[in-house]
């Protein structure tokens, strides 16, 4: 599928009605881009990921992709342009009791006909990438916090999709996965259709080096850098 | 229910919130199971597209099937043949002293067979698979794991809840099938030991009372307590929100839910099917 917009109308979002994270925000998010979604503790940042993958239902207003509402096209449907956005999430979201290359290849197995040998093949090409593929029988709860941030950022990959959504991906991961999870993402954007990619992080230093378009939440509204420092 | 915080309740008040509550348990249960039972049918409308969603289903229906019916099957032989044993004694020998040692398989094949022997069955897979379930499921939802699951576009409905609700009914059946053979089997065996019994006679007096009315009851009862202890375990699963202290406590919910319904089940079974026969 092809990403043309992605907007929010009139959202708020809150796990406490009194206390709402998000707004009554209206925004039109940048796509072919690099978009780093920052803010400070507690601003809301992680909601982005979690409203766009369906974790969470707005409190009030839309989710606009292709001028379509997702909370109000029925999951089925909905799945359907899933496919099409890697999920990068932070710290947990593996089955515990499924191998490291089974997780992996849930999405492959559940939504393409690929043959056991295809999806075998391309998952060995990604977990090469970090030098993880001796671990892939094991376990989520028997490999380290590093070994299992990689697997929940290769997992975004899989797939080939379109758009890529992470939080904090650099978090956990040493100096060298840092570096070839960059050149990861570079080298989806050239060979594999990667358009769009949202990173909600902290780590300035190496989102830099992916030249980002900042998006920042402040007063439970989405804003961009450049209207921020107008402001 | 944020709205009601600002007003002063009553004991009655309380109990109707209470009642409510448990009755759109009861009711989003009911749609949770009907959905997951629409979305996997849907998928067969254009079974070459969907053969890789319909694949990994069946495995998981597979592989509960061997949780809850393959790994049960010595506690439930074991505990039948007691329960059978403890029933055929006394019947037998009581029947037999009145003159009326024919009637052997009549009334075990209303006391064991229609009675027993599906709610026995059911006690044992609420003991071993619902609180499995349950807590499994309480788990995925503190890992985020039912969430990672709906991003990837796997609908959870059809992946998680109809392949534990139909593996469940099929491991019911058969669970039930085998408390039936071992009980009246094993009952047999001790009955005899104590009170000669022909074994010819014993399973021809079964024979002739077995009537298809049995059949369909006890039938219909497996079906029903399957369905309301897996979907009521995985509802009860699904409804942890955030922690990990939360799973004990809708385990233990799982199991009171699932006990009660089962026997309520059971019961209306047996009153409509001896009422309508008049027996």
């Amino acid at each position: 599928m092809k990403f043309k917009n992605l907007k929010f109308e009139n959202l708020s979002f809150g796990y406490d009605l009194n206390h709402p994270i998000l707004k009554n925000v209206s925004f039109d998010f940048p796509l072919g881009e690099t978009v780093w979604i920052r803010g400070n503790s507690s601003s809301g940042k992680a909601v982005f990921i979690r409203l766009m993958s369906g974790a969470v239902a707005p409190t009030e207003g839309r989710i606009l992709v292709n001028e379509q509402d997702i909370h109000h096209l029925g999951f089925l449907h909905y799945a359907t342009i899933l496919k099409d956005i890697g999920f990068g999430f932070d710290g947990t979201g593996l089955l515990v009791n499924q191998s490291l290359e089974v997780n992996l290849a849930l999405g492959l197995r559940y939504h393409l006909n690929w043959k056991d040998s295809d999806i075998h093949e391309w998952l060995k090409t990604l977990m090469d990438v970090f030098d993880v593929y001796k671990l892939k029988d094991q376990r989520p709860a028997f490999v380290a916090q590093s070994v299992l941030k990689v697997f929940l950022l290769l997992r975004a990959f899989v797939m080939k999709p379109e758009m890529m959504i992470f939080v904090n991906p650099f978090a956990s991961l040493d100096e060298g996965h840092r570096k070839k999870f960059i050149a990861l993402i570079s080298l989806f954007k050239e060979k594999h259709g990667l358009k769009h990619v949202f990173i909600i992080s902290d780590d300035e230093v190496h989102l830099e080096k992916l030249n980002p378009m900042q998006i920042w939440i402040e007063d439970k509204k989405f804003i961009f850098e450049k209207e921020r420092m107008s402001a | 229910m944020e709205q009601l915080k600002n007003y002063t309740l009553n004991k009655a008040d309380e109990l109707a919130l209470t009642l409510f509550g448990n009755l759109k348990f009861l009711s989003d249960t009911l749609l949770l199971t009907y959905l997951s039972f629409r979305h996997f049918f849907l998928l067969f409308i254009t079974p070459v597209e969907n053969r890789g969603k319909i694949i990994m289903i069946t495995k998981t229906i597979v592989i509960q099937i061997y949780f809850t019916a393959i790994q049960s099957i010595t506690l439930v032989s074991f505990i039948a043949v007691i329960t059978g044993s403890l029933t055929v004694l006394p019947i037998s020998t009581g029947l037999s002293l009145f003159g009326h040692a024919d009637l052997v398989g009549k009334i075990l094949i209303s006391v064991i067979s229609r009675e027993i022997a599906p709610l026995f069955t059911a006690f044992i897979i609420i003991a071993r698979s619902g609180t499995a379930i349950a807590s499994e499921l309480g788990n995925m939802q503190v890992n985020k794991e039912i969430d990672s699951l709906k991003s990837l576009g796997i609908d959870y409905t059809s992946f998680i809840i109809f392949p534990r609700i139909l593996g469940g009914i099929i491991s019911m059946l058969c669970l039930n099938y085998l408390f039936n053979l071992m009980s009246l089997g094993g009952g047999y065996l001790v009955s005899n030991y104590i009170h000669p019994l022909s074994f010819g006679s014993y399973v021809n007096s079964l024979a002739t009372y077995l009537m298809p009315l049995d059949i369909l009851v006890t039938v219909l009862k497996c079906i029903g307590s399957a369905f309301l202890i897996f979907s009521l375990s995985i509802s009860w699963g699904l409804s942890v929100k955030k922690s990990s202290h939360e799973v004990p406590q809708v385990t233990s919910r799982s199991v009171v839910w699932c006990l009660a319904s089962v026997m309520f089940w059971n019961l209306m079974m047996s009153l409509i099917s001896y009422v309508g026969t008049n027996a």
